[in-house]
């Protein structure tokens, strides 16, 4: 029955990507501007809180297992309010506030199925995929149910720097690191294309974030995110975001968002093309 | 440098870069600045596959995670992957079906940045992901740098497939391993996807039943039982094999849906707009 609930969420993903954006959807009003309907998404079933309130699994070599699948952890509706800052507390710089107040959500390119990117999630399952090689934790892949907005992406755990002149790409270069039970990742070579936000809120290529997740119970699992770019903010912004872990008997489903969307192109939205 | 190389061919002109891998040599004599130019773009030079054992996990299980793959399905024409001589045992309606697709092959879902299926390659790298929880290996991801830049799962933890099933593109799949050979089992696939460009049909009665063999540290061997009775008369095998990538090499992004010059940019009609109407 669960299943069938997640299959619907699913499909109500597919054809409605963008209200599906509502994290929290009975407190967003967005869908009067685009006479579109706001709709619940339910809920995707999450661990019970005597379970949640159990300590965090660890993998054989002592590790903390941060695979999840999780729910949120990151930006969606509006990353100032979702990261814990009071309205206007977001220092942008003034041409970036001016651009975020122009921007119109059906013109997030998420919703026209490119990469969602970081610190942005949905209202969909993830996880951290740790691999298990004979060379040890070489990778870390993030797996969106959202399979090709989610794609992968990648966090290198062999302890490579980042290169001197990365090309910019929708999920940068992430190099990742354990402090005790914290997961550091740093990334740089952003490019300047996705949104943190269906409110449009924008940053440059110069975008340097650092994610720091601790899974503080088996059910939670914190992301202290530090958000650098002074192309686009006066000052870099620390933010905090929770993830809740799903019914852990739960796994991710197939979602194409390409397939049959009706929001982009079918619904007769024309994602914006910044290069024209 | 060839991760580059990769990077800019599959962006720029995917639907060139469906060619089969880079064996032949230029045609029509173009020269790039490394050699000659052949379907794939630039004919790069790669050094052999290595020979040598292939690594272990701790617990003895093959590492299939170790590196980058190339290959290990069909491309171009899955009948390529018959023993020589043998046919494609189809039936006639998919027969039929496969001369339709023939003379709109721009149709081909994998061209407007739909999912490849089971057992279809790229000429673009890929991945093994043995994830590392806290129980044993429960899922196996398999990351794809082509095609929609997504990721096929694998159940692991020994569960059996749903007595009822919605039919996917990837289907569902359960691993085992049979001493070496890592035996993938899928069902509930949808029949949207083409098994090559030559746009060779199946249906969702297909069962695919993949035996993938590491024999040496260089080269994997996808064995592929492919069984369907609604399109095919018998099951049959299909072999093909995977090349390990040099060391470093990693998988590239490759947003298939970003500025796919082959779609509507390209002036081909979108085959999925009149399916509905």
């Amino acid at each position: 029955m669960n299943r069938i609930l997640l299959a619907s969420l699913a499909l109500s993903g597919i054809t409605v990507g963008l209200l599906a954006q509502g994290r929290q959807a009975a407190t967003t009003t967005q869908g009067s501007e685009t006479g579109i309907q706001q709709i619940s998404v339910g809920g995707t079933p999450r661990i019970s809180p005597a379970d949640g309130a159990k300590p965090a699994p660890r993998l054989p070599d002592g590790r903390i297992d941060l695979t999840g699948p999780w729910v949120a952890g990151g930006s969606n509706a509006d990353i100032e309010r979702d990261g814990g800052l009071k309205p206007g507390e977001l220092p942008l710089l003034p041409w970036a506030r001016q651009l975020r107040d122009s921007r119109k959500t059906e013109n997030e390119p998420y919703t026209a199925c490119l990469p969602m990117s970081v610190p942005r999630v949905n209202p969909y399952p993830w996880k951290f995929a740790m691999t298990y090689t004979s060379r040890g934790l070489t990778h870390i892949y993030v797996l969106h149910e959202t399979g090709d907005a989610g794609a992968h992406r990648v966090i290198y755990m062999d302890g490579r720097t980042h290169p001197a002149d990365p090309l910019p790409t929708w999920w940068g270069h992430s190099i990742g690191r354990f402090e005790k039970d914290t997961l550091i990742v740093d990334t740089v070579g952003y490019n300047d294309k996705f949104w943190f936000d269906s409110r449009g809120t924008p940053h440059t290529e110069q975008l340097h974030t650092i994610e720091r997740w601790t899974r503080i119970n088996f059910g939670t699992m914190v992301n202290e995110f530090t958000l650098d770019d002074p192309g686009a903010f006066s000052r870099p912004v620390q933010l905090t975001f929770t993830a809740a872990h799903i019914r852990p008997d739960l796994d991710l489903m197939e979602f194409i968002c390409l397939e049959d969307n009706q929001y982009g192109q079918a619904a007769g939205f024309t994602p914006a093309q910044p290069d024209k | 440098m060839r991760a580059v190389l990769i990077g800019v061919v599959a962006v720029v002109v995917p639907v060139l870069a469906q060619g089969q891998a880079p064996a032949g040599t230029g045609q029509g004599g173009d020269r790039g600045v490394l050699g000659p130019l052949n379907a794939l773009g630039q004919d790069v030079r790669r050094p052999p596959a290595p020979t040598g054992p292939p690594p272990r996990l701790p617990d003895g299980t093959i590492d299939l995670g170790d590196g980058i793959w190339v290959g290990g399905g069909p491309v171009n024409d899955i009948a390529q992957g018959l023993t020589r001589g043998e046919v494609l045992p189809l039936l006639p309606a998919a027969k039929a079906l496969m001369a339709e697709r023939a003379k709109r092959e721009t149709d081909d879902p994998h061209l407007w940045c739909m999912p490849m299926g089971v057992p279809r390659s790229t000429p673009y790298p890929f991945r093994f992901v043995q994830n590392y929880t806290h129980k044993k290996p429960t899922h196996l991801f398999i990351l794809h740098e082509g095609n929609i830049h997504s990721y096929r799962q694998i159940f692991m933890d020994g569960r059996r497939h749903p007595a009822e099933l919605d039919p996917t593109w990837f289907g569902h799949s359960i691993g085992s391993y049979e001493k070496d050979t890592l035996v993938v089992d899928t069902v509930g696939y949808n029949d949207k996807f083409w098994f090559d460009r030559k746009g060779t049909p199946h249906t969702e009665q297909l069962h695919t039943i993949e035996r993938w063999t590491r024999v040496t540290m260089g080269t994997l061997v996808n064995e592929v039982t492919i069984d369907d009775p609604g399109a095919f008369s018998r099951p049959f095998t299909v072999t093909f094999n995977a090349r390990l990538s040099p060391p470093g090499d990693e998988i590239m992004e490759n947003i298939c849906q970003e500025n796919n010059q082959f779609g509507v940019a390209g002036g081909h009609a979108n085959p999925f707009a009149d399916k509905e109407k």
